[in-house]
């Protein structure tokens, strides 16, 4: 078990350093001015960025503002862009910053009434309605978390981005990210099934 | 001592629980995955956690939607626009020939005027007159320029290259880096402007080398 979760990381790593290295080309040409490249790194953005935004704003009409903002930024700045970091990470710490700003101008609850949750329906025999009904009750249970914890769980289990880096684009000690996730995953424990069995 | 061994015990476990959820999502490196493994084959509560992440991993495993796209790139073009025609006041700021240069009317042949003042630039830099402060020695790092030349080239060396086996691949072909290294381990590479298309076929046969790709702007959409 654990020699093929050692091979699937090594796999796993390998298509990761992949695409580091066709980002961190385009991050090059987009400092060069190559709006073709621009254009391009936009395109591979989008839907990640869309995602992130909108599980950390829960406002779906802001999104495509700070995500627009987002990527002027990524624009104006690929020259200041040191490689130090992956891109992915540089452009998710100024997303993440750009929607902490527009959520600051906004009214945003952090209270949530936990009352208003929808019951899980009665298990029935279709998996993937199952599945459906689970994502929707994840989704409003990650929603019921701060903007620091939901951020946390969206980065790590969608993004798929580790802990250290996560540290970075949140700008935090490692040791407070992994507090964040230690409170979300408490939460989200206490709202969701225990099992796989109970899914399935 | 019992006491001891005991605390000991729960603070390794609770050290190993807090890295389960990247463990899951193998983001780990490979300290922190070994460790964790070799917590999981002794512990039945942390092997139950992980089934919990692995649920939790499937069911937020929902594709990104990517509609939209094209209304959204094409309502921030017009910004990107404006930015790149702004004559003053970038976040380069403004020795004064940068600032005539950015006022002229078309930016094409302004573009390709400073593309040769810094092609010729770089061919002086690189072929200084000798002298007594002519470096004897230079590492890996030191491009000509001081580093900040634009880059022709972004490399990656497979893992195992060694210092001195990159550093033998940089001077046979006359590069020299001006980034990098990233987190992934990829270099940007100035290339000697009178053989760069020699240089970039030749770091591409080397074996050490995992990806040569030239830097070159691709035409306007």
């Amino acid at each position: 078990m654990f020699q093929s979760a050692s091979r699937q990381a090594v796999s796993t790593g390998a298509a990761r350093l992949s695409a580091d290295a066709r980002e961190g080309e385009l991050i090059a040409r987009v400092a060069n001015g190559d709006r073709g490249a621009f254009d391009k790194l936009y395109r591979i953005y989008y839907p990640r960025l869309m995602r992130f935004l909108e599980r950390m704003t829960r406002r779906p009409p802001l999104c495509e503002e700070v995500l627009n903002d987002t990527m002027y930024v990524v624009w104006d700045k690929a020259a200041t862009f040191t490689f130090r970091s992956r891109v992915s990470t540089w452009i998710f710490g100024i997303a993440y910053r750009k929607a902490l700003q527009a959520l600051r101008d906004l009214e945003d609850p952090v209270d949530f009434d936990f009352d208003t949750l929808s019951e899980s329906a009665d298990p029935g025999p279709d998996e993937r309605l199952m599945r459906a009904q689970l994502q929707r009750i994840l989704g409003e249970s990650v929603n019921a978390l701060s903007v620091a914890h939901r951020t946390v769980i969206e980065l790590t289990y969608f993004h798929g981005a580790g802990y250290r880096e996560i540290a970075e684009i949140m700008e935090c000690p490692i040791d407070t990210v992994k507090t964040r996730m230690f409170h979300a995953r408490r939460r989200l424990r206490a709202l969701l099934p225990g099992s796989t069995e109970d899914l399935l | 001592m019992s006491s001891r061994v005991v605390k000991l015990d729960a603070s390794a476990h609770q050290a190993v629980s807090e890295l389960l959820p990247w463990y899951a999502m193998e983001t780990l490196d490979e300290s922190d995955r070994l460790r964790v493994d070799a917590h999981l084959a002794g512990c039945a509560q942390c092997r139950e956690e992980l089934e919990w992440h692995r649920m939790l991993r499937a069911v937020h495993a929902v594709p990104a939607d990517a509609h939209g796209v094209e209304k959204s790139l094409a309502a921030l073009h017009p910004r990107l626009d404006q930015r790149r025609d702004t004559p003053t006041g970038g976040p380069s700021g403004g020795s004064w020939w940068r600032a005539w240069l950015r006022s002229a009317p078309s930016l094409r042949w302004v573009a390709a005027l400073e593309a040769l003042a810094l092609a010729g630039l770089a061919l002086l830099i690189a072929n200084p007159p000798p002298g007594p402060m002519t470096p004897s020695y230079r590492g890996l790092g030191s491009a000509p320029g001081g580093g900040n030349a634009p880059a022709d080239v972004v490399v990656l060396f497979a893992p195992q290259t060694r210092e001195f086996e990159m550093r033998q691949i940089l001077q046979t072909n006359g590069a020299h880096v001006v980034g990098g290294p990233t987190e992934s381990g990829a270099y940007l590479l100035v290339l000697p402007p009178a053989s760069r298309e020699a240089a970039l076929a030749a770091l591409q046969r080397e074996s050490a080398v995992l990806l040569a790709q030239p830097l070159v702007a691709s035409p306007q959409p």
